[in-house]
């Protein structure tokens, strides 16, 4: 049995797994610090991650495939982490996460709608933009701020780092033939944002979950961002996001 | 009948909503209105029969009878099918 500690989101997590070659994936997250709490994967849990992988592939139209036991580990290890984050004021969110001269920003939508395509269009063409996370970032609230932090699982495109920010805005992106942005009363969008959180099986902690996410929306501003497919809608974003700023 | 247990009742500003834990069957959201807090409170205090609910709902609403009792058993109808009731 492996064991090391790794920091998600500023917490200090123990992992204990038959694979030591896990070490390698959670190279830049390894920490010293004592852990506040300890997660192990069992059968039960790496069937419940090949489960949902294969639903995955089947609602992104790709074939059947048999699934390595080390992929499987990663997956469940990521799910039992999740599920404990919120008794730490944390919650695991799905969004393409970027920051833009340290200003957090998150783009949330329903799949397939390009969240990682526009997050792309920034890093390529907004000056001082860079990846925290392309797929599902951590999220923590501390002192009534929100933050969100890089995490090893950073989705099919790799992209993302080990770093952390204050987010300032979360963008619910909406394809059209224009772009956009326009900022909005969060609770008019509350419900998708709740559909892109991560919900844990205890009720308990989802209830901790959802107080998290009312925190998350206070500290930040909401903007429904209609985007086209074309690079120059990072530009016609940030522009609407900072205008006057 | 009840709420089952893997739902739970969120309030937040000015939304009441009812959303499911990670391994329902269902993952979606369902926004409440005020009469459809004021039931799914009612079947999450106590294992309500549909009358004392209508009854209940009546108390408080200024609805004709019949209105109340067709839209509650169309919701209660709408939060079975997703497994949110439990008999």
């Amino acid at each position: 049995m492996t064991e090391l500690v790794v920091k998600m989101a500023g917490i200090p997590v123990r992992i204990q797994t038959e694979y030591p070659i896990i070490k390698d994936f959670f190279k830049e997250y390894i920490s010293e610090e004592n852990p506040l709490f300890s997660v192990k994967t069992c059968f039960e849990d790496l069937k419940r991650a090949e489960e949902a992988l294969h639903r995955l592939d089947e609602d992104e139209g790709r074939c059947y495939r048999e699934y390595e036991e080390i992929e499987l580990e990663r997956n469940a290890l990521h799910e039992l982490i999740a599920e404990n984050m919120p008794e730490h004021n944390a919650f695991l969110f799905h969004a393409s996460a970027i920051s833009y001269k340290g200003d957090g920003i998150l783009f949330a939508a329903v799949s397939g709608t390009g969240k990682s395509t526009h997050a792309g269009y920034w890093i390529d063409n907004v000056e001082g933009t860079s990846y925290i996370n392309d797929d599902k970032p951590f999220i923590r609230i501390e002192n009534d701020k929100a933050y969100v932090y890089g995490s090893p699982w950073m989705g099919k495109h790799n992209r993302g780092t080990n770093d952390f920010t204050e987010i300032k805005s979360i963008c619910i992106l909406e394809r059209d033939e224009r772009t956009s942005t326009k900022e909005v009363n969060p609770m008019e969008v509350y419900p998708l944002i709740i559909q892109q959180t991560y919900r844990p099986k205890d009720p308990k902690k989802l209830e901790k979950t959802l107080s998290l996410v009312d925190d998350m929306v206070k500290s930040t501003k909401c903007y429904i961002l209609k985007c086209e497919k074309n690079p120059k809608a990072a530009i016609v974003a940030r522009d609407g996001i900072y205008e006057n700023k | 009948m009840k709420i089952n247990k893997d739902f739970v009742i969120h309030k937040s500003e000015k939304e009441t909503l009812l959303v499911p834990v990670g391994n329902a069957g269902w993952a979606g959201v369902v926004r409440l209105n005020d009469t459809a807090a004021d039931i799914v409170e009612m079947l999450t205090n106590g294992d309500e029969d549909f009358n004392v609910i209508v009854d209940k709902l009546k108390d408080k609403y200024d609805v004709a009878e019949e209105v109340l009792k067709k839209d509650a058993e169309e919701f209660i109808e709408s939060l079975r099918q997703i497994d949110a009731i439990i008999d």
